[in-house]
């Protein structure tokens, strides 16, 4: 029986979705789709988009994806995709795909940052990258140079560029968009348990009897899992609660038995409300078996400053003062006065930003100073502090918070924490990471099925790629830390390259890369996989030092988004299932998946691009002795190690970090692939012109092999093991430790984790190796004449005070601002705003405003205004009834269109830990456009 | 008899009320305490008085008409002439006031002068009368600031920014009005205030248009109590406009060289056209003629 | 029969050589006598020169110093108009109560008779609420202009600030433009104009229009001597009751006459509902109106 295309893909995609909801589907039906599907191919993938990290099933035929339905087989979603998932088919043929390399020319053919873009061969745009390169590595050295690194990169990609980078050009200016997304929380997990991401998994939803959302907009942000929560929910109306924390109301709250609307900033003091509601209160919660074995009290500096440079640079425009001079000093307010007493602060005091540099430190403390500096925290302080919506009364708020720190003590009671953005990206994110450990320690819920705190993450592989692989400013993989001598040596051991080579000084962080090109300090910068012109906060000054002043940006993308469109030289690339690759989720599984079609147009895989330039740099280029600024004595000359080793100075990067002998044992083709394609290793049949003129026929052993089983040996025996290549193309993901072939559910748990078990010191171990030797202090200062603590096993209950954000409204700019995300796009928009389904369904940005705040300023729904902040002005339209329903004084803005550049008005305060941007909070006006 | 006389009694009642209520026209205008008792800053100097002549005569004249010639214009309420005693009695701050709210027919100036501006015109409506002295504000112990501004133009947020100093210190609620100098005029961008930090920021729309390079003229006066500062300068804030002629480009309106090409082409080949057919004509008559005369 | 042929054609070309001849000698003559001749006439001045010396010079050598008095440049310079320009003006209906001193300032200004009229205040009907209402009519200075593609002689002309001159130096009198204009904004001076012995001696400025010659056209010039100095036009600045506006549409900015208060151009007719006089015929008029509407309190 033919069918009609629309016919059988309705009954297809009819039949997937009703399996995975388990309705039975009528035989006839089944028939007909099988019918249709004829000449199919399916194979297993993963979700391009969001932490939650769903499995589907792609159909190919005739080298074009045709169909993607959610994986069955799949544990994280058991067959079921929200509507980005749906439309993974669609991501990659958009109608303006970057197909050919452009380069901004002039009449004549030469570059000129000013002229019009028009399309060069790869040869020439290799050549252009050279050039530019060396250019800037001559006159800066290895700090001249940076790369935009990113959490959407395979994890192949990632250690590819990392190696590059650090192995060859001798650089740490890498730094992902992961720092605007998961920093705050690795610096969370590093100082309180030693080594970085969740102890728990996705199986939690289901076991657990509590789900506390602070700042995360899971039904929108993490639909798979929160439709796993809805589930827990609905089967155990009365037994499991849910409670949504949030600076607005969203469709989270739509679940949620309480809904608490806070301040922005106070989730600060309502952590250290349930804490002194633990220790005042009930003390009899406290899990002091837990506690004593395997906990100590902690706490740092408080007068960090917030991240931002200071008020005497150049650049800062007037206005932009009135903000930044608080990142010398502060004067306190009313609430600080209170929070800050224990320090011997009060109202009206000037803190001076003295421990800018030492953000980092801490010490161990007593328990009963931890008590006494939880002492403000009463019910009445928090309530008067944290009230976000004005229209609530005091009363009803107070006894929200009261249920819910119930919540969390009640005896029994399975409780997890889970969070994301609004946590992260805060002018105290460590800080506030860390609060929901000191809860969920003190409490003894950790580390348990169903009990936990959880760090959602936000993109595909954050985790997998960027944290584990390491592609940082100051790390190493799996862990390792550049400032550490033995880690490097590590390191350059695995890469097989000389002693001495790795640069022992951190490089720029991402904000720094940005703040280095306007300051003329990079004057070369890649763009992979991310678009930091549109995500970062105060967008027009780095607009302007990438357009105006004297530097080579090269953007690598699929699409042109905004940072291809500043860029000088733009590269088309593979994307997600044009090329082998593999991705990390936010409960440690890490995934793989094969190429399953022929790349668009000349588009080359990013590890293809590395590769490439690899060839352009002799060892004599990059290895000979070379100044960094601010590292005495500069970098060794590490020639004569490499003829040791074996190498030549005229050997190539490409030699010595990609085609060397052991790279060559991996042979292409290779069984696993089971006949599917691969472009770097085999070519493909577009024989794309390469970078030396020549049609590119691949490599001829298997790159991604190699590189998967060279960085593998990173993690093996320290609690990072991820298992060997082939396996995971056989099964859905495992999560690591992966040791003996088997995952680990439960970190830190002798039952469930094998390294936990191995340090045989009880139930729990948190046996993360770094920053486990620390000093002692009293609560204000560390005591250096102290002897240092051995913390062997143990983790942290860090103490941290609320402190006020760096810029608040005032008279003159009189809301909050929030940026954040809707459903249907993904970060800024450059693949699902040429769905047209996902455009039509959202075209664009909207300012989300309470509609009495409207209607005070003669503003009706649907009109357009100016939102201006101190940095910049946008315009928008606005909405009053939307999905989001904010609080008087506060307005809600997504950053997934370009139209509505919402980053020229956010500050680039960040915490001064984690270095991450706080997106969420700055002051803003609205006036009628 | 008695009809026409009882007309001519209801006429001249009602030209007496209308006279009356006409002199009462001006006093009936009441000004506030505090303004009635504002004075001037400004000694009434010739400058000021050269000044608000100007001023006076641009904008005055056609209700007020010259000083002292009582040639202004019939209006109910008659406008009166301001070197009449019905000005010259009342005091400064009253006549400041009254020019700049305005009442009624008499437009407000508020926003075409700036309070210095208006101080010329009283100045010079004071000049035509030779008793008047000018009461002055007590200054003792009063130091006059000397104000100096730097402009410049934030483009994050299209505002213009002015730093007030007085001898290197940035100084705070000094009021600030800025205009862009038009042709005719000037167009008031706005009003503001220097925060503590003593800068003002005021908005500029992105949608006036510039020079070719997008320059606007501006203009900034600073003013607080008795210190002055006024600043011109030319700023680049806005897109460059090229600025068309409302000539360019060939129509049926131009001139001859700039006449349509069509036209021209078509308009000689007609003239010649019709001469050629003329000549042709003309000659083959003379052939004919010609060829007449032979066979004659 | 050839040597007739011959001796004719050799006879015209004969003449052909004298004709030319004569032509030749008879231009430069001519053209001698257009050149600025080196010849005294006799009569001699006292005159100071810059350096304070007294010296005596010929009369005939004494070249006009005041510019104004030179009417070729008056000619170059009225036609060339004012460059980055375009002048508007936006009449507010709403504020004409027909005191006519627009018109007053008008008159006297171009010399005008009384039933001469370059600005013209109309009552005009409004029949639907049966009304009226004063509407002050000059010429539009239309952008398309009928009368300029109508006139033989290239004597009305648009210049590239916007402003329709008349050239009274080359206008003949034929009167197509007052035809042509829908408006009827032009007039002909059918007689000698008004005090014309007075203003015979004062050398013609096109952008004044004065003297008026008779047998020519006239017709509002948006004072466009006024415009050059900066200053607005006659009726604009005579206007006691705020009506008109005036300005340069390039830099979007009109000024009121009255109060002197410059606001945006497009915001004054955006919000305003301004509109232009008979647009269906296409002359894009440069004259704005804003509706005769009540005013609020």
């Amino acid at each position: 029986m033919k069918l009609a295309r629309r016919d059988f893909l309705k009954s297809s995609a009819a039949i997937a979705a009703a399996t995975a909801v388990g309705v039975a589907i009528p035989e006839t039906l089944k028939a007909e789709a099988r019918e249709a599907e004829k000449g199919w191919s399916w194979d297993k993938a993963v979700c391009r988009f969001c932490g939650t990290g769903c499995g589907i099933m792609i159909a190919t035929k005739d080298d074009k994806i045709l169909a993607v339905k959610g994986d069955p087989l799949a544990p994280v979603n058991r067959g079921l995709n929200c509507i980005k998932g749906y439309f993974n088919a669609k991501i990659m043929y958009g109608a303006d795909r970057l197909k050919k390399p452009l380069l901004r020319m002039n009449e004549n053919g030469e570059f000129d940052k000013n002229g019009k873009f028009k399309t060069i061969s790869w040869e020439r745009a290799f050549d252009e990258m050279e050039k530019h390169m060396k250019s800037a590595m001559k006159e800066l050295g290895p700090t001249g140079i940076g790369i935009f690194s990113s959490g959407q990169y395979t994890i192949m990609e990632g250690y590819a560029a990392s190696k590059l980078m650090k192995a060859g050009f001798r650089s740490h200016n890498i730094d992902p968009n992961a720092r605007h997304c998961m920093a705050s929380a690795v610096v969370a997990f590093i100082q309180a348990f030693g080594i970085d991401e969740p102890a728990g998994n996705y199986d939690d939803m289901e076991i657990t009897d509590t789900v506390v959302t602070w700042g995360a907009n899971m039904a929108e942000m993490h639909p798979i899992l929160w439709s796993r929560i809805t589930e827990n929910k609905l089967s155990h109306p009365k037994r499991t609660k849910i409670v949504n924390l949030s600076t607005y109301t969203n469709r989270t709250s739509d679940l949620a038995d309480i809904e608490i609307i806070f301040k922005p900033n106070t989730d600060l003091a309502i952590w250290n409300y349930i804490a002194h509601e633990i220790v005042y209160n009930q003390p009899q919660a406290i899990d002091w078996d837990f506690v004593k074995k395997y906990t100590v009290f902690a706490t740092g500096f408080t007068d960090i400053g917030y991240g931002m440079r200071t008020p005497d640079h150049p650049k800062f425009s007037d206005k932009e003062r009135e903000t930044v001079r608080h990142e010398v000093a502060k004067k306190l307010s009313a609430d600080e006065g209170k929070s800050l007493a224990y320090l011997g602060y009060k109202e009206g005091d000037t803190m001076e930003m003295n421990h800018r540099n030492k953000a980092m430190n801490h010490w161990i403390i007593q328990y009963e100073e931890f008590k006494k500096a939880l002492k403000p925290y009463t019910l009445d302080y928090v309530a008067n502090v944290s009230k976000g919506d004005s229209e609530e009364s005091i009363e009803d708020f107070k006894k929200k918070l009261k249920a819910l720190a119930d919540l969390y003590i009640e005896k029994g009671r399975k409780v997890c924490s889970y969070w994301t953005m609004g946590f992260n990206q805060h002018t105290r994110g460590s800080w506030v990471n860390e609060q929901a450990y000191m809860v969920h320690l003190l409490l003894g819920k950790q580390s348990k099925p169903g009990d936990g705190a959880f760090s959602l993450t936000g993109q595909p592989s954050a985790c997998g790629t960027a944290r584990e692989v390491g592609t940082f400013s100051h790390r190493l993989p799996s862990d390792m830390l550049v400032k550490v001598p033995k880690h490097r040596e590590i390191s350059e051991k695995l890469w097989k390259i000389p002693k001495g080579t790795i640069n022992p000084k951190p490089g720029s962080h991402l904000m720094k890369i940005h703040r280095d090109i306007e300051d003329g300090k990079i004057k070369f910068a890649w763009i992979n996989v991310c678009n930091p012109y549109q995500n970062t906060a105060n967008a027009n000054h780095w607009i302007k030092a990438a357009r105006q002043m004297d530097n080579f940006i090269v953007c690598s993308d699929g699409y042109p988004g905004i940072s291809a469109k500043v860029s000088d030289l733009i590269l088309p690339s593979a994307m997600i299932y044009e090329k082998w690759g593999a991705y990390g989720n936010a409960e440690r599984r890490t995934q793989h998946w094969k190429q399953q079609v022929t790349p668009v147009g000349d588009a080359m895989p990013d590890v293809w691009q590395f590769v490439e330039l690899a060839k352009r740099f002799k060892l004599s280029e990059v290895w000979g002795a070379q100044k960094v600024p601010g590292l005495k004595d500069g970098l060794p000359d590490v020639l004569e190690g490499a003829k040791a080793m074996g190498y030549s100075p005229d050997d190539t990067l490409y030699d010595v970090l990609f085609a060397n002998e052991d790279a060559k044992k991996y042979a292409w083709p290779d069984p696993i692939a089971e006949g599917k394609m691969n472009t770097e290793s085999g070519g493909d049949k577009r024989k794309v012109v390469g970078s030396d003129g020549k049609p590119f026929e691949g490599y001829g052993f298997f790159m991604h092999k190699y590189i998967w089983e060279e960085y593998r040996k990173f993690g093996i025996g320290n609690g990072h093991d991820l298992a060997d290549f082939d396996t995971y193309h056989k099964c859905r993901g495992l999560k690591w430790p992966v040791v003996d072939g088997k995952e680990t559910l439960w970190r830190f748990n002798s039952e469930y984790d094998v390294y936990a078990k191995k340090a045989n010191v009880g139930p729990f171990a948190f046996y993360g190796k770094a920053l486990k030797k620390m000093p002692q202090g009293s609560i204000s200062k560390p005591d250096m004449s102290k002897p240092k603590v051995d913390l062997k096993n143990k983790a942290k209950i860090f103490f941290r005070p609320y402190m006020e954000a760096p810029e608040i409204p005032n008279k003159e700019y009189p809301y909050w601002m929030c940026t954040g995300r809707v459903l249907e796009h993904w970060h800024s928009g450059t693949m699902t705003m040429r769905v047209p389904e996902l455009y039509r369904a959202v075209p664009e940005a909207l300012c989300y405003i309470h509609p009495k705040d409207a209607s005070e300023q003669g503003l009706v729904e649907g009109d357009l205004v100016w939102v201006e902040s101190r940095r910049g002005r946008v315009k928008a339209h606005i909405e009053t009834r939307g999905r989001n329903r904010v609080p008087r004084g506060l307005i809600y803005v997504p950053w997934f269109d370009e139209k509505v550049f919402i980053n020229k008005l956010c500050l680039d305060a960040t915490c001064p830990m984690s270095k991450e941007t706080d997106f969420k909070k700055c002051a803003v006006k609205i006036t009628k456009a | 008899m008695k009809n026409i006389k009882q007309y001519r009694l209801i006429i001249l009642f009602c030209l007496c009320f209308l006279a009356v209520a006409n002199v009462n026209a001006q006093s009936d205008w009441p000004v506030p305490a505090k303004e009635n008792e504002n004075m001037s800053p400004f000694l009434f100097d010739d400058d000021m008085v050269l000044e608000g002549r100007i001023s006076y005569e641009n904008s005055c004249t056609s209700c007020h008409g010259t000083p002292g010639q009582d040639d202004f214009t019939p209006m109910a309420p008659p406008p009166g002439d301001p070197a009449s005693d019905q000005f010259q009695l009342q005091t400064d701050g009253a006549l400041f006031h009254k020019i700049k709210m305005g009442r009624g027919s008499m437009p407000k100036f508020e926003d075409a002068f700036a309070d210095d501006e208006l101080w010329n015109i009283v100045a010079y409506i004071r000049s035509f009368n030779k008793d008047y002295k000018q009461p002055l504000p007590n200054m003792e112990g009063v130091e006059i600031p000397e104000y100096s501004m730097k402009l410049s133009f934030d483009d994050n947020i299209d505002k213009l920014v002015v730093k007030v100093f007085a001898k290197n210190q940035p100084q705070p609620e000094v009021s600030i009005a800025a205009y862009v100098m038009g042709t005719f005029g000037k167009y008031l961008l706005g009003k503001s205030q220097t925060n503590e930090l003593g800068i003002a920021y005021i908005d500029v729309d992105p949608t006036m248009p510039g020079d070719e390079e997008g320059k606007l003229s501006v203009m900034v006066k600073a003013s607080k109590g008795f210190g002055r500062a006024k600043m011109n300068e030319e700023m680049v804030m806005v897109e460059p406009t090229i600025r068309k002629s409302a000539i360019e480009g060939r129509h049926i309106w131009s001139t001859d060289k700039m006449a349509p090409v069509w036209l021209k082409v078509s308009f000689f080949i007609t003239v010649f056209g019709v001469w050629f057919v003329l000549l042709f004509i003309v000659i083959g008559l003379r052939n004919i003629n010609k060829a007449n005369k032979e066979e004659a | 029969m050839a040597n007739k042929n011959d001796k004719s054609r050799r006879k015209f070309l004969q003449k052909l050589g004298v004709a030319g001849a004569s032509a030749v000698a008879g231009s430069a003559l001519l053209l001698q006598g257009c050149s600025d001749s080196n010849k005294s006439s006799g009569n001699k001045v006292k005159v100071l020169t810059a350096d304070n010396k007294l010296v005596e010079v010929d009369v005939a050598h004494l070249k006009p110093g005041d510019k104004i008095q030179d009417l070729s440049y008056l000619q170059e310079r009225g036609r060339e108009g004012i460059p980055g320009k375009k002048f508007v003006m936006v009449v507010d209906l709403a504020k004409c109560k027909n005191a006519r001193k627009c018109m007053k300032a008008c008159q006297s200004a171009h010399q005008l008779k009384p039933e001469m009229h370059h600005l013209n205040v109309l009552e005009m009907e409004d029949p639907v609420r049966d009304t009226s209402y004063w509407m002050p009519k000059t010429c539009q200075h239309c952008d398309n202009p009928p009368c300029v593609s109508v006139c033989p002689v290239d004597a009305t002309f648009k210049r590239q600030d916007g402003i329709v001159l008349i050239d009274n130096e080359r206008c003949i009198g034929c009167r197509f433009c007052v035809a042509a204009c829908p408006y009827s904004a032009r007039t002909f001076n059918w007689t000698e104009p008004k005090n014309s012995e007075e203003f015979a001696e004062v050398t013609y400025d096109m952008e004044l229009n004065v003297p008026q010659k008779k047998g020519t056209v006239t017709k509002c010039a948006f004072s466009a001597d006024r415009v050059r100095e900066g200053k607005l036009p006659y009726c604009v600045s005579a206007c006691p009751n705020g009506v008109y506006y005036f300005g340069d549409q390039n830099e979007d900015l009109v000024t009121n006459g009255t109060t002197k208060k410059t606001v945006r151009l497009s915001a004054l007719l955006d919000n305003n509902a301004a509109y232009t006089l008979m647009p269906e015929l296409g002359t894009k008029p440069s004259v704005y109106y804003l509706p005769p509407r009540e005013s609020k309190g």
